[in-house]
């Protein structure tokens, strides 16, 4: 595994961390990400487990993540990158991994992060007839939401 | 021979109507889980006349097995409709009664009845296989007195339920 580790730090501008056996983290920036992913796959990182955001909404920041396997080496890569909250553009990797193109589109509807290259990205996917402002992101108040459209039963109350 | 009144015919009617009640087989949950040991060998539901069935125009239960979001509810709405006279509707689990654990979730409807009429309720998250056929047994009992009427409440205030799947489906 520490073969793995050195190949993956010879890469430019990139941060290693190894959290545990078989669980690298590699910190890259955003104009770095699709090169940094492009290199991972020619070392033998074939697979494209999860691609997934999260919302560090008093950093002012998403972090867009990527979880690769190799089944060469049985070793996780999981590649962060930051993106600015107010202005969520990135470049696409389905060009590099295809199934990326689904995630994008999820990552997209959920914390309205845009992918650039990515032409369905924006398209609706899950939610129908959505209105408010993405769902997973922090400010977005879920209980307003359903005190809003829907009714909720006391425990007095009957069947209709 | 006489001949026999309406009040005869529907009480023959639905005499024979609980002795044999088929269920489609649409699952939105988790509470479709409880099912397989309740049709299968362990508990077997057959024997009490029941059985399972694929398309909803031979049905005459609709099974809400659990939680519903907006979008699951458009497709049950469909099925529900598609089902022919007399059809009986059971919102099992807790999810179907106030939503549950996921009562405050944007995607998920807290009240079934507001859309679809509901029969008979059967609480519990999740409720066992036991739970599952005392309420077909308590359904059996309310078609054999008259008082299952969801499916006539249905047509008699369609606007009412119209205008509530219209509020969440848009």
């Amino acid at each position: 595994m520490m073969d793995i580790v050195n190949q993956i730090k010879e890469l430019d501008n990139v941060k290693v961390t190894v959290q545990r056996e078989n669980r690298i983290f590699v910190d890259v920036d955003k104009d770095r990400v699709i090169g940094t992913l492009y290199s991972l796959k020619l070392m033998g990182f074939h697979q494209l487990s999860v691609q997934n955001a999260v919302d560090w909404i008093k950093e002012g920041e998403f972090e867009v993540f990527y979880v690769l396997y190799s089944h060469q080496y049985k070793v996780n890569v999981i590649v962060r990158t930051r993106v600015d909250r107010d202005n969520p553009i990135m470049e696409t990797a389905e060009k590099i991994y295809p199934s990326a193109h689904t995630w994008e589109r999820e990552i997209t509807e959920m914390f309205g992060i845009k992918f650039k290259g990515n032409d369905e990205s924006g398209k609706p996917f899950i939610l129908e007839n959505w209105k408010e402002i993405p769902p997973l992101r922090k400010d977005f108040d879920s209980v307003k939401y359903c005190n809003e459209h829907f009714v909720f039963r006391h425990s007095e109350e009957g069947n209709e | 021979m006489e001949k026999m009144t309406e009040e005869q015919v529907r009480t023959i009617a639905n005499m024979l109507r609980k002795r044999s009640l088929w269920m489609i087989h649409y699952c939105t949950g988790c509470g479709a889980m409880e099912l397989p040991p309740t049709m299968t060998s362990r508990y077997d539901m057959e024997r009490f006349g029941m059985s399972p069935y694929v398309t909803p125009r031979q049905c005459d239960i609709l099974l809400v097995t659990g939680y519903l979001n907006v979008k699951t509810l458009r497709r049950l709405i469909t099925v529900y409709e598609q089902m022919l006279d007399p059809k009986y509707v059971i919102g099992f689990g807790s999810c179907t009664l106030n939503g549950g654990v996921y009562w405050d979730s944007y995607a998920v409807i807290k009240r079934l009845d507001r859309y679809i009429p509901v029969d008979v309720y059967i609480a519990g998250c999740m409720p066992r296989p036991e739970a599952v056929m005392s309420a077909f047994k308590h359904l059996m009992e309310l078609i054999d007195s008259g008082k299952a009427n969801g499916y006539k409440l249905y047509k008699k205030n369609l606007a009412y339920y119209k205008e509530n799947q219209r509020k969440v489906l848009g």
